[in-house]
């Protein structure tokens, strides 16, 4: 192939978004997560982020990061092997796997690169990876890359899954992957069955927690709490920049596994350890979920049900309404793009999903409303979508 | 005609409908298949033909009767080297 055919086969294909005169993707926003967002010099709605608790922008948050910038600088420059596993990284470590119940934890720049990683490190071609139909890409594509046979199970669906694994003994090590609030879909996974499932069966149980941790449990602390499940033997994954309102990603389980991983996990092995000041703004969002999350997550939800009620009143289809991802059932890719033009020209940002991050004609548009919004937005979001509905539904 | 009724039936499951397929209805563009479904369908054809079908080969077919004729070659091969 020359220069000019690898520039060619190289192209985006903006198709789509042509057809639809709009793309919504990579806006260029010009505030911090406030209410109104800004964009483009308007003023939004934003209920696009994954901010659930609405701390990304708390002051607090915000003054515990300049601490950690001031004490250790912005960046430690080195892997945390080397020179990059400052004290304040450690105690966060610690940190985590109080607050989630795990026994150790490790961070990483990314959940995507924790979830990336963990495979290579842990699966081996005579292995077998079950993975539910749903799973983040992060997961699916660090299974792909580990070299084992993988196989999807229909979604949230527990006959399929003991069906596959009464049939898999020839392999050496069974994994079971799972996420705990479906990042399109916004359902919960069953995974205190699935947990019972692989202590019968003698496989390893993976979850992402990402759109978990912060969110749901009694006291926030994620499907562990939720399930009510203690001691638990499997491998936990989160995103740090959701409800956490920081950034990067970890895994949690067993000190040994985790000591292993310190060491065999490239992902982090040869990553630039994550930024001093997110850690400590980590450690400033624990506090605050562990002294207000009754009240935090009381608005959060209140949100939820009136955004989640008007779009039902006003006929739009959504995928479900038990956790505070809210999800417009869209259609083809370009009816999901002229719903998210029409939500744009009014005033609101939402995260349209399109083929192929989900079926062809199973579009979505997914609506967060983190808990830092004002009232009068949630209900003036609630007015925007009656409107437009008559355009759209 | 009984395999396509095996591989429609197999479909309607992974996809959790009850929907009238016929031969030329295509996999991504009218039945919403995606790869994943596509991982699911070969991977329950496996199961019950007791036949193994790697991911490649199926991963580009377009319509419902590529799947097939895909297992019926993959089952005559099998009765061939039983034989």
């Amino acid at each position: 192939m020359d220069i000019r055919s690898f520039y060619e086969k190289h192209r985006l294909n903006d198709q789509v978004a042509r057809q639809a005169g709009f793309n919504p993707y990579y806006p260029l926003i010009q505030s911090a997560l406030d209410d109104p967002l800004i964009i483009d010099g308007r003023e939004f709605i934003n209920l696009a982020s994954n901010n659930y608790l609405g701390l990304a922008n708390d002051p607090r948050v915000v003054k515990a990061a300049i601490t950690g910038l001031k004490e250790y600088g912005v960046s430690m420059c080195s892997t945390p092997v080397a020179a990059g596993y400052s004290e304040l990284f450690s105690k966060t470590e610690k940190a985590l796997s109080g607050f989630s119940g795990l026994a150790e934890t490790l961070i990483f720049p990314s959940c995507y690169q924790a979830n990336n990683g963990l495979f290579q490190a842990i699966a081996h071609p005579e292995d077998l990876v079950l993975v539910d139909r749903f799973a983040h890409s992060s997961l699916l594509e660090g299974i792909k890359t580990a070299g084992c046979r993988y196989r999807p199970f229909r979604h949230n669906d527990l006959d399929h899954l003991e069906e596959i694994m009464k049939r898999s003994n020839q392999y050496n090590q069974v994994f079971v992957v799972t996420e705990s609030v479906f990042s399109t879909e916004g359902s919960i996974s069953p995974f205190r069955e699935i947990n019972e499932l692989c202590l019968r069966h003698g496989a390893i149980p993976v979850v992402d927690d990402s759109h978990g941790i912060g969110v749901i449990g009694r006291t926030g602390r994620g499907i562990l709490e939720h399930s009510g499940i203690r001691d638990f033997q499997g491998i936990y994954t989160a995103s740090l920049g959701k409800a956490l309102a920081t950034a990067g990603g970890m895994i949690g389980g067993k000190k040994s596994l985790m000591d292993y991983l310190r060491y065999s996990v490239s992902h982090l092995l040869y990553s630039t350890a994550i930024l001093p000041a997110a850690l400590q703004a980590l450690l400033k969002v624990l506090e605050i979920i562990n002294q207000e999350f009754p009240e935090i997550s009381a608005r959060m939800w209140k949100y939820t049900h009136t955004l989640s009620g008007g779009l039902l009143e006003s006929g739009y289809t959504l995928t479900g309404t038990i956790t505070p991802i809210v999800s417009i059932c869209t259609g083809d890719p370009v009816q999901t793009l002229l719903l998210s033009k029409e939500m744009y020209e009014n005033g609101i940002l939402g995260t349209p999903f399109i083929y192929p991050s989900v079926p062809e004609k199973e579009g979505r548009i997914r609506l967060i409303s983190g808990a830092n919004l004002k009232p009068e937005s949630i209900e003036r979001a609630v007015r925007i979508f009656h409107k437009i509905a008559k355009i759209t539904v | 005609m009984e395999l396509f009724k095996e591989v429609a039936s197999i479909i309607n499951r992974n996809k959790g409908k009850e929907i009238e397929i016929k031969p030329q209805d295509r996999l991504r563009e009218d039945l919403n298949i995606d790869s994943l479904d596509t991982l699911m369908i070969g991977c329950d054809l496996e199961d019950q033909f007791h036949i193994t079908i790697d991911p490649d080969e199926i991963k580009n077919l377009n319509v419902v009767q590529d799947i097939v004729d895909k297992l019926e070659m993959k089952i005559s091969s099998c009765q061939t080297v039983n034989a």
